[in-house]
């Protein structure tokens, strides 16, 4: 075996610091790579968070006007839903506004109609725009189908119906396949100078019966799959309002279907779209390029009392029975 | 390589379901049987009115069970596979070698004809030759590298044999070192003219003293055997699967059990049924006069919703104010014996066979016209399965209260001794008892979620201080500090008025004098954060209340009747009616005004109980 002595082992060392070189420099030249990536994923993490932002402003916006069915005519959405589209407006051509568009608020142009809205980051003339949403609404009244998402358990949503004449159905998808909700619908009609109520159950599914003793909720007249639907609800002369309350489980796909004539307008509720971008113009696709685009969809339903005031009496200690 | 795959997957999992090979060692499916625990029923007519424990054990006396499946009523498959360790056998394929002589295995001296071959293989590249060219025996044995083994312990051993062999053929034995002693665990049958390779399987037990296993592979004629893939592993599940049903009802269940060939048994049936609960329900609880007005026809409906309720079970008996339960010998005659503790049979019928029935007693002569003093029934049912319960009282001329145009719930039980009428929808988390609700829907063992805090409503809403210890002059949403009382001044000539506010106390309240509001399109609501008090002399409130403490409508005779809803943490519900007035009369009524949906319907609602935010 060859000994390495101070005489020939000169070559080795300097061998040995080169491969530690090339493995230093392999090192950090993977941290590098590394702090880049984490740093572009927290600026796109941050970009998106901020569309999003700028989408819920928009909403705000219409939450907070003061009328919002003006909202219906200036942004009137043009296709029944956008539920199913990607994330941009498919309006065709860019949107371009015509004539001067004043200044509104600092840095905040408001086109006409104002569903579309652009902000720049100052209030200095030139200053470029860097944020926009385009806003879509639509009433949930005047179709002849009220539509929910979901609709959770214990709570209630609240429908106009007045002056409406015919049935009225109501179709809702399971949580799960066992887990179905139960449905409550009350009607309030006014007979004369009174009002009136009239009740239905609907229980799709003796799974979630097992705990209602005797006196079980009726079934539904179609189990179809996943979804149900109750029997035909003969709305009342006079009728008012119908509230509808899911119990044991959340309602999911929640369809309201009137058999003739549409539901009113009125005070009904709204369908609210609303599109941010972190680009210029949201309605420019050069504008979105390279820019976060987020899109939220608000239903606006009709004011109402909550659930608690769907009784007449109720006794919330959990230790203590109800007794007289 | 697809044939290794298939392999490989077959030894995988153990079931050696390949159905490109031949089994030729095990064709008999397994048998299973279905114990039950108790073995028979416990109540009557064949229910057990009990939890019962159910154990389906399986057995297959060649390849073993592999895996055992059951089917309880319509719901999905449960399976337990009969598992078994890694494979203990040294160099089980062959494939370690020296110049074709495979590590791990001896052969006698004799038998120089087997070695390794690449000719053929199941997995690997190689397989074990018997080029067998001498008779009569040629044997591999792996006795000297032997498998640790106990007493008492369950084996799976499995090859792959491939022969075409004349003479006495082909076979293996299982081998156990018992106390020092070779003694034989299994020899398989001879195996002559196996084209294609056949998987040969054997599940075993050991004997006491085992100390090892070990194989012994044999050719005892003329011809070529090539054995490959070998395999024994320690069994170390059952072949049994156990479990308890306790939920009510007839039960269904088909079980049935696979082998480790592939072999699966026939479906086996067998049915049970469950009923642990009694009769419950107890609910339209009525009377009818018959004769002087303290001699009652009774009745009540009773439900059991599993087996049914049992026609000739009912009984009841009565309370008589000085003497005590029972009945007397003549029901109609308060001068005959008394028959202390004694029941009697009603009755009975059913309005929904068999789990609603309908309970009628004869004429009670309850002896005395003195409403003041206590009279009281109880009745007593069995179900089909003879789970017997005994009713609450009820009292004849108990107070009770009448709810109407919306629903009744308790996030406890309901329990009323006087039966209550409801003309809405009952919901409970516990039991319902003594309620008559139109329509006749009960929704017990509800754990809602709806939000009962007065507090949090408060917190929901943004609120106007009230300047004055006094309901307000103008619509809005006031809050007050402090405790309130209602009187002929803090009304503040509210009832005057057509107005609609909400006015939340924090504080208690105390209502003394009545409170009607002026028309249909008034409305209050009150959320008060400590107890809501009724004076005795108020016999009219309206409004909506939302207590955090106790709601008490105060002892007194006059009929109380609240004009709205009340929402409590507790209740106290005192009132009771002068002389015979229970018998006809609520003592309080909860009248739900309808207007309030229309009214207030700003007044709560709260931008997130009606707006529904989601992302596309």
């Amino acid at each position: 075996m060859k000994l390495l002595t101070p005489k020939n082992n000169e070559g080795a060392i300097l061998i040995i610091s080169i491969i530690i070189g090339v493995i230093a420099l392999a090192a950090g030249l993977t941290a590098a790579n590394f702090v880049t990536r984490s740093t572009r994923n927290i600026t796109d993490q941050e970009s998106s968070i901020k569309a999003l932002a700028i989408s819920e402003s928009g909403v705000e916006k219409v939450l907070g006007a003061s009328t919002i069915n003006t909202y219906t005519t200036k942004c009137l959405l043009t296709t029944t839903t956008r539920d199913n589209e990607s994330a941009i407006p498919n309006l065709g051509a860019p949107f371009v506004s015509s004539g001067a568009i004043p200044l509104t608020l600092a840095g905040v142009k408001s086109s006409l109609p104002d569903c579309f809205f652009q902000e720049k980051l100052s209030t200095e003339v030139d200053a470029p725009y860097v944020q926009s949403y385009y806003l879509e609404v639509s009433s949930k009244g005047g179709k002849d189908t009220y539509i929910m998402d979901s609709l959770e358990k214990d709570t209630v949503l609240e429908i106009s119906t007045k002056d409406m004449t015919g049935n009225i159905t109501v179709s809702w998808n399971g949580s799960t396949s066992t887990n179905y909700a139960s449905i409550l619908v009350t009607e309030i009609y006014k007979d004369g100078l009174d009002y009136k109520v009239k009740k239905y159950a609907y229980n799709p599914s003796s799974k979630s019966n097992s705990e209602q003793g005797s006196n079980a909720l009726p079934g539904v007249t179609s189990l179809n799959g996943a979804i149900v639907s109750t029997s035909a609800i003969l709305l009342s002369t006079g009728t008012e309002i119908i509230r509808i309350k899911p119990l044991y489980f959340d309602a999911k796909d929640v369809v309201i279907t009137a058999s003739s004539g549409t539901f009113p307008s009125n005070g009904q509720g709204f369908d609210i779209y609303s599109t941010g971008c972190t680009c210029a113009n949201v309605l420019d696709p050069e504008s979105r390029k390279n820019s976060s685009v987020r899109k939220v969809k608000v239903i606006k339903t009709r004011e109402h009392l909550p659930a608690i005031f769907d009784f007449v009496l109720y006794s919330g200690s959990e230790t203590v029975p109800l007794t007289k | 390589m697809k044939f290794l795959l298939i392999l490989t997957t077959c030894l995988t999992s153990l079931f050696f379901v390949c159905v490109n090979q031949v089994f030729a060692s095990d064709t008999t499916s397994p048998i299973s049987t279905l114990t039950l625990d108790p073995p028979s029923s416990t109540g009557q007519n064949g229910w057990y009115n009990q939890s019962v424990d159910l154990l389906i054990n399986s057995s297959d006396s060649d390849s073993g069970v592999a895996k055992i499946s059951y089917i309880l009523d319509s719901k999905s498959t449960v399976e337990k596979l009969v598992e078994a360790s890694v494979n203990l056998i040294d160099n089980p394929s062959f494939e370690e070698h020296h110049n074709y002589i495979p590590f791990y295995w001896d052969r006698p001296t004799y038998s120089s004809d087997i070695y390794v071959s690449p000719n053929y293989s199941v997995d690997g590249v190689y397989s074990l030759r018997f080029k067998s060219n001498i008779w009569p025996v040629n044997y591999m044995t792996n006795a000297s590298y032997m498998v640790t083994a106990g007493s008492f312990e369950t084996y799976f051993f499995s090859a792959w044999l491939k022969t075409k062999i004349i003479g006495f053929g082909t076979n293996y034995e299982i081998m156990a070192k018992v106390n020092g002693q070779n003694q034989l665990i299994y020899r398989s049958p001879s195996y002559y003219n196996q084209s294609n390779f056949t998987y040969l399987n054997k599940t075993f037990t050991t004997p006491s003293g085992t100390q090892g296993l070990f194989v012994n592979l044999y050719s005892l004629g003329w011809g070529d055997s090539y054995f490959d893939s070998l395999y024994l592993g320690k069994i170390t599940s059952e072949s049994s699967i156990s479990f308890n049903v306790s939920e009510e009802g007839v039960h269904n269940i088909n079980y049935f059990a696979q082998d480790q060939a592939g072999n699966i048994e026939q479906t086996n049936n067998s049915s049970f049924k469950i009923d642990i609960a009694p009769p419950s329900t107890w609910q339209n609880f009525d009377y009818t006069q018959s004769g002087n007005d303290h001699t009652l026809i009774l009745s009540i409906d009773v439900t059991d919703v599993t087996s049914g309720i049992d026609l000739i079970s009912g009984q009841f008996q009565y309370y008589i104010e000085g003497i005590g339960w029972g009945v007397y010998t003549d029901l109609k005659s308060c001068s005959s014996p008394f028959l202390l503790d004694q029941w009697r049979n009603p009755t009975v019928s059913y309005i929904t066979l068999p789990t609603k029935a309908h309970i009628v007693t004869p004429a009670i002569n309850f002896c005395n016209s003195n409403w003041i003093q206590d009279k009281k029934i109880r009745f007593k049912a069995k179900d089909i399965a003879g789970n017997e319960a005994i009713s609450p009282e009820f009292s004849i001329n108990s107070p009770w209260i009448y709810a109407t145009n919306f629903d009744v719930a308790s996030n406890h039980s309901i329990q009323f001794n006087s039966t209550a009428l409801v003309d809405g929808y009952v919901h409970s988390s516990g039991d319902i008892v003594g309620v008559n609700s139109m329509p006749n829907i009960q929704i017990k063992n509800y754990n809602s979620s709806v939000n009962t805090s007065a507090q949090y409503y408060i917190s929901e809403n943004t609120l106007i201080t009230l300047p004055e210890n006094k309901l307000p002059e103008t619509d809005g949403k006031y809050k007050f500090v402090g405790n309130m009382t209602l009187d002929i001044k803090t009304i503040n000539n509210y009832d005057n008025k057509t107005i609609c506010t909400l006015v939340a106390i924090d504080g208690s309240l105390t209502i003394s004098k009545d409170l009607i509001l002026k028309d249909s399109s008034s409305c209050l609501i009150m959320l008060v954060t400590g107890n809501l008090n009724v004076s005795n002399s108020v016999e009219n409130i309206s409004g909506f209340f939302i207590i955090d403490g106790v709601f008490d409508t105060g002892s007194s005779n006059k009929a109380l009747i609240i004009n709205g809803g009340v929402v409590a943490d507790k209740t106290v519900l005192s009132r009771s009616l002068k002389g015979k007035a229970n018998l006809d009369n609520p003592s309080e009524t909860f009248n739900y005004s309808l207007n309030l949906l229309f009214n207030a319907s700003g007044l709560v609602s709260t931008i997130e109980n009606s707006t529904y935010w989601y992302e596309l």
